[in-house]
C-alpha cells in the first residue's frame, strides 16, 4: 500500500503574528520560527501507525515550500517515512492554496498512490482549502475532519470516522485511492528527541528528492491568484500570565473552587463513541459534586 | 600453633576445600567483572592521586559510614576486626601447609595476638549492636533479610571459634603474656584434659576455616560483594562537579541512553555491586517518602537482579527501564539526597538519567512533558510563552537591556523568573536591591533562552546541548563576563555544566552577590523584619553547590526574629518536589512532596518560610495555599526579605 503524506512548514503561531499590507503573514519582531504543522504531524503519525497495522506500506512525505522547508522533511524522516519529496519554490513566492494544491497534485499524479493523508488545516493560514482542491484535481474522493481511520483487509477501501460539531460523529466509507484530511485528535504524535530529528535531517541529502517547482516566479504564480483587499487589526487581548488553574478543564476549575485548592491530576478518559458511557459518567460526576440533584 | 594435627590427610582435605572455595569464588567474581566490562567506555582514572588518597581516606577513615553513628561504630568494629583477623586467618592456612608462620614479625608478636583478641571481642559487641539495631530498634530503612541474619551469625561464630582457639591454645601452650580475653576464657576450660583441649582447638580451627571459605564463596552472591567493590567504587568515584550530568554525544544515529544493560557505562554497572543495602538513600528520598514507587535502593538492587538474570542471548531492548520500573524512573526529582548519603559512592542519578534518555527516544514523553519540551524547543521556555514577554514585568523599573557590549554584571532572569508571578516577585526584589546599591547591570530580554536544566534532567540531551550552544554563543557575542542568577538550577547548569561546552563566563548566585553588597555596605538593612522564620534549603543550592550558611547569615541580618531550623535541613533537607522535570511530569501516586515538606514548616509555627529558588517558592506557595485551616504562612525569596528590610531608596 502506498501512502503519500502532505506536510507544510508553518510559522509558529504561538508567537505574535501580524499580517503585512501585501498579505504576508509574519511573526512580530523576531526572525521567523517555523514548525511542522501540528495536523500534518498527526497525519504522519497516523501513516506510520497504519504501516504498523497493515504490515508493509510505502510512505512518502511531500512538501511545497522554499529551502527552509527541509527542516520539516527531517522530522518526517525521523517519524519513520520511507522517502521525502521537496517541491522547491523560491523564497519570495507567495503561495496560496490553489497553487500549492496544483503543485502537489501534479507531483502525486506522477507516482502511484493508494491513500493521501494530510492535516485538515494549517496553523498559520488555516484555510483548509488545499485538501479539497487536491482531491478535485486528482478526481479522487476526499474525507475531511477524520478522527479515526481503518483500512479494509484488501486495501480496497477505508472507513473513516469524521468529527462533526457538538460531539457528533459521522462514519464514512470510501474506495481507494482517496484523500483523507485528519483532525489532530486522530492520534497523539510521539515526542521526537532533537537527536532523532537531527540524525534524520543529516540523511536528507541522500533521501530527499528535490524537485524545483517551475513557473512560480513568473507566469502562473501566486501573486496573481490572490489579492489583499483590506486588513483589520485584531481586538486587543489581555496580557497572558500563567495562573494556577491554567490548562484545567472547566470541570476541574469548578471542583478546585469548591475544594479550596489544587486538584490531583486526572487521566483523560476515552469512551467508545455512540455508547451511553460518557453521558452517564458526567451526570454521575455532577451529582457527586452536588451540582445536580 | 599445634602442628601435629596437620596430617597429610588433613592437609589434603584443607587443600580440596580451599581449592573448591576459591574456584567458586573466582568464577562468580569473573562473571561480575565481565558484566561490568561489557558496559560503555568511561575514563575514571584521571587525577589518579586524588582518587587514591580519597579512596584510602574513605576506606580507612570510614567517614561516610560514620555519618550514621550507631551503624558506623559497629561497622568500624567489623572493618578493622576483619582486616586484622584476616591476617590471622591467612596465617592459619599458611602454617597448616608449611608448618611455619606467615609474616612472623607480625603474627608471632604478642601485640598482634592481643590486637586480634581485643578486636574479636569488639566484633562480637558489634554483632550484638547490629542485632539490636536490626531487630529491636528496627529503623524503617533496614532490610532484615535472611542473608543479613546468616552473615551476622557467621561473623559471630567466626569470632567465637577464634576465641575458643585462643582459650584452648593458652592452656595447651602457655605463654607469659597471653592475650587477655583468651586467658580469661581459658578458665572455662579449666580441668579439661589434653585430648579434650586438642579436640576443642581442632574443632574451632576447622569451624573457623570452613566458615571463612563459605563466606568467601558467599561474598560475590550477596551484598557483601561491597567488601571487594567498595574500595574501587571510591577510587573510581566521579570527580566531576556534583551538579554535572554525564555527557552524551548527540550526533548519533542510535538512541541515546541505556535500554540494554551494556548501554550503561561500566561504572554504573559496578555501582550495583557496591550496594550494601544500607537504605540511607531511601531514608532521604522525597519521592519515596511521599509514597511513590521510587525507592533508590530498590532501583539499584532491581537493576542488579535484572542484569544477573538476563538470558544469555536474549536482547531485551528495554531491559534497564523494565528492571528499574518506568514509574520509578520518572518519579525522581534529582534532589541528590540518595547520593549525598550513600556511603559507597553509588551514582543513582546518572543511571536514572540514562534510563530517561532511552525512554524519551524509544517511548516518547507524557503529554505534559511533551508539551513542555516542544515549547522549550520552539519558544525557548517550557511554558510556551513568547520570548518578547520575558522582561515585560520589569518595564516599570526601567531595567536596561544589554545592547552591544554587556556591563560588568548581567542578570539572568531564567524562565520561571521571567514568566511565573511568584518568581517575578523575587526578581523584582533583586532588581530593587541592585538599583539601591547602584550596581551597573542589565538584563538580556528576549535573547534569553532556557538554560536547559529541565531538558537535560528529563533526558532530552539533544535539546539541552542546542540550548547551551545558543546561550553560550549569545553571551559570548555580547561580551558577558559575569552572570548573576536567581535560580539555583540555572546557576548549577551555567556553573557546572556549561564549561564543558565552551562557556567562559563566571556565575554568581544572587545570595553571594547580596551577601557581598551587605558586607561592603552598599546596601543597608536598617529596617529588619521582626518575624521568626525558617529557611528551606533548595537542593540545587545546598546539596549540589554546598551553599548552606550564606542564606542563613543573610536572613539573620535581615530579620531580628528567630531563624528556626526544620527537622530536616541542610544536607538532610527534603526536596520541594519541583526539580528533575517534576513540574511537567504528572505523578499520580502518593501525596505531593511539597505538601509533605510544607508540613515540616508548619511544625515550627512560623509566619514565614524563606527560600532561594523559584521552583521551591512555587511549590511551597502551592502547598501554603492548599492548607486553608492553618495560620497563614508567607513564602518569600531571600531577596524579597532583604529588599523589605533595606533602607528605602
Amino acid at each position: 500500500m502506498k501512502i503519500v503524506v502532505c506536510v507544510k512548514q508553518v510559522l509558529d503561531a504561538r508567537l505574535p503574528i501580524e499580517v503585512t499590507e501585501a498579505g504576508r503573514v509574519l511573526q512580530k519582531d523576531v526572525d521567523p520560527v517555523y514548525v511542522l504543522n501540528p495536523s500534518d504531524r498527526c497525519a504522519l503519525e497516523e501513516a506510520v501507525k497504519l504501516r504498523g497495522v497493515l504490515g508493509s506500506c510505502q510512505i512518502t512525505a511531500m512538501t511545497v515550500g522554499p529551502s527552509s522547508a527541509k527542516d520539516v522533511l527531517g522530522q518526517c524522516l525521523a517519524r519513520g517515512v520511507d522517502s521525502v519529496v521537496h517541491l522547491l519554490t523560491n523564497d519570495a513566492d507567495l503561495l496560496d492554496s490553489f497553487v500549492v494544491a496544483r503543485v502537489l497534485s501534479e507531483a502525486v499524479r506522477a507516482q502511484t498512490f493508494d491513500l493521501i493523508l494530510c492535516g485538515d488545516r494549517s496553523l498559520d493560514e488555516g484555510s483548509s482549502e488545499v485538501t479539497s482542491v487536491m482531491a478535485e484535481l486528482l478526481d479522487i474522493p476526499q474525507v475531511t475532519g477524520v478522527v479515526k481511520l481503518t483500512v479494509s483487509a484488501q486495501n480496497s477501501h477505508v472507513v473513516a470516522e469524521r468529527k462533526l460539531e457538538r460531539g457528533y460523529r459521522q462514519i464514512v466509507q470510501t474506495t481507494l485511492p482517496a484523500l483523507v484530511a485528519v483532525d489532530p485528535s486522530i492520534c497523539e504524535a510521539r515526542y521526537l528527541t532533537r537527536r532523532a530529528i537531527r540524525s534524520a535531517t543529516a540523511l536528507l541529502p541522500n533521501k530527499c528528492n528535490l524537485v524545483p517547482v517551475p513557473g512560480t516566479a513568473g507566469g502562473q504564480d501566486a501573486s496573481g491568484m490572490r489579492k489583499v483587499e483590506s486588513r483589520t487589526p485584531p481586538r486587543p487581548r489581555p496580557k497572558r500570565t500563567v495562573s494556577a488553574d491554567e490548562g484545567k478543564s472547566p470541570m476541574d476549575r469548578i471542583a478546585m473552587l469548591l475544594g479550596g485548592g489544587m486538584m490531583p491530576a486526572k487521566s483523560v478518559k476515552h469512551t467508545e463513541a455512540g455508547s451511553q458511557g460518557p453521558a452517564d459518567e458526567i451526570i454521575a460526576f455532577l451529582k457527586e459534586k452536588g451540582l445536580l440533584s | 600453633m599445634i602442628d601435629s594435627q596437620f596430617t597429610p590427610e588433613a592437609r589434603l582435605v584443607l587443600a580440596l576445600v580451599l581449592a573448591l572455595g576459591i574456584v567458586f569464588f573466582a568464577s562468580r567474581l569473573l562473571k561480575i567483572v565481565s558484566l561490568v566490562r561489557a558496559g560503555r567506555e568511561e575514563d575514571r582514572l584521571d587525577q589518579f592521586w586524588t582518587r587514591l588518597s580519597g579512596a584510602i581516606k574513605y576506606t580507612f577513615g570510614q567517614s561516610e559510614v560514620l555519618r550514621s553513628p550507631l551503624a558506623g561504630a559497629a561497622h568500624l568494629g567489623f572493618f578493622y576486626g576483619f582486616l586484622v583477623i584476616s591476617v590471622g586467618t591467612l596465617n592459619m592456612i599458611w602454617s597448616a601447609f608449611t608448618g611455619r608462620l606467615l609474616l612472623p614479625f607480625i603474627t608471632q608478636s604478642s601485640g598482634f595476638a592481643w590486637l586480634a583478641d581485643v578486636l574479636a571481642v569488639l566484633v562480637i559487641i558489634a554483632v550484638l549492636a547490629s542485632l539490636y539495631r536490626r531487630y529491636v530498634l528496627h529503623p524503617p530503612e533496614v532490610r532484615n533479610t535472611l542473608s543479613a541474619a546468616l552473615v551476622l551469625a557467621t561473623i559471630f561464630l567466626l569470632m567465637v571459634s577464634l576465641l575458643s582457639m585462643e582459650a584452648a591454645g593458652t592452656l595447651l601452650a602457655p605463654a607469659s603474656n597471653a592475650p587477655p580475653v583468651g586467658a580469661l576464657l581459658s578458665r572455662a576450660f579449666d580441668g579439661l584434659n589434653k585430648e579434650h583441649l586438642v579436640l576443642i582447638y581442632t574443632a574451632s580451627w576447622w569451624m573457623h576455616i570452613l566458615l571463612v571459605i563459605g563466606f568467601l564463596v558467599y561474598i560475590p552472591h550477596s551484598k557483601h560483594m561491597h567488601l571487594i567493590v567498595c574500595f574501587f567504587n571510591e577510587l573510581l568515584r566521579s570527580l566531576r562537579p556534583k551538579g554535572e550530568l554525564a555527557y552524551a554525544n548527540v550526533d548519533s544515529a542510535s538512541f541515546l541512553g541505556a535500554g540494554r544493560f551494556d548501554e550503561l557505562r561500566w561504572k554504573q554497572i559496578l555501582d550495583f555491586f557496591a550496594c550494601t543495602e544500607c537504605g540511607r538513600c531511601r531514608q532521604y528520598c522525597p519521592a519515596f517518602m511521599s509514597g511513590s514507587p521510587l525507592d533508590p535502593r530498590k532501583l539499584i538492587l532491581d537493576l542488579k537482579a535484572g542484569l544477573l538474570h538476563q538470558k544469555k542471548n536474549g536482547s531485551n531492548r528495554s531491559a534497564v527501564p523494565d528492571a528499574a520500573g518506568r514509574e520509578s524512573i520518572w518519579a525522581c526529582t534529582t534532589c541528590r539526597a540518595c547520593q549525598e548519603h550513600c556511603p559507597v559512592f553509588i551514582e543513582h542519578i546518572d543511571t536514572v538519567i540514562e534510563a530517561r534518555r532511552f525512554l524519551l527516544e524509544s517511548e516518547g514523553a507524557s503529554p505534559t512533558l511533551s508539551k513542555a519540551l516542544e515549547s522549550l524547543a520552539r519558544q525557548g521556555n517550557p511554558m510556551g510563552l513568547p520570548p518578547s514577554e520575558r522582561s515585560v514585568f520589569l518595564e516599570n523599573l526601567k531595567v536596561p537591556i544589554v545592547n552591544g557590549q554587556a556591563p560588568e554584571v548581567v542578570l539572568w532572569l531564567g524562565c520561571a523568573g521571567a514568566y511565573t508571578p511568584v518568581a517575578q516577585e523575587a526578581i523584582t526584589a533583586l532588581v530593587k536591591i541592585l538599583k539601591a546599591a547602584h550596581v551597573d547591570f542589565a538584563i538580556l530580554g528576549q535573547r534569553e533562552k532556557c538554560c536547559g536544566d529541565t531538558a537535560r534532567r528529563t533526558g532530552e540531551e539533544g535539546l539541552f546541548q542546542e540550548l547551551a550552544s545558543y546561550n553560550i554563543e549569545m553571551l559570548r557575542r555580547l561580551g558577558v563576563k559575569k552572570l548573576l542568577t536567581n535560580c539555583p538550577h540555572c546557576h548549577n547548569t551555567f556553573k557546572n555544566e556549561y564549561p564543558r561546552f565552551g562557556a567562559t563566563f563566571s556565575v554568581v548566585h544572587h545570595l553571594e552577590f547580596i551577601s557581598d553588597l551587605i558586607t561592603s555596605k552598599r546596601i543597608e538593612l536598617s529596617r529588619p523584619a521582626e518575624q521568626a522564620m525558617t529557611f528551606h534549603d533548595p537542593c540545587y543550592l545546598g546539596r549540589y553547590n554546598d551553599l548552606y550558611d550564606l542564606p542563613r547569615q543573610i536572613l539573620r541580618k535581615a530579620s531580628t526574629g528567630e531563624l528556626m531550623e526544620m527537622s530536616c535541613s541542610r544536607e538532610r533537607a527534603i526536596c520541594c518536589g519541583g526539580g528533575g522535570g517534576q513540574m511537567y511530569l504528572e505523578s499520580t501516586s502518593g501525596t505531593r512532596i511539597n505538601y509533605m515538606r510544607f508540613a515540616q514548616v508548619e511544625e515550627l509555627s512560623v509566619p514565614m518560610v524563606a527560600t532561594a529558588c523559584p521552583f521551591c517558592k512555587t511549590m511551597m506557595t502551592d502547598a501554603a495555599q492548599y492548607n486553608r485551616s492553618g495560620p497563614k504562612v508567607r513564602v518569600k525569596d531571600v531577596a524579597e526579605v532583604v529588599c523589605d528590610s533595606m533602607t528605602p531608596v
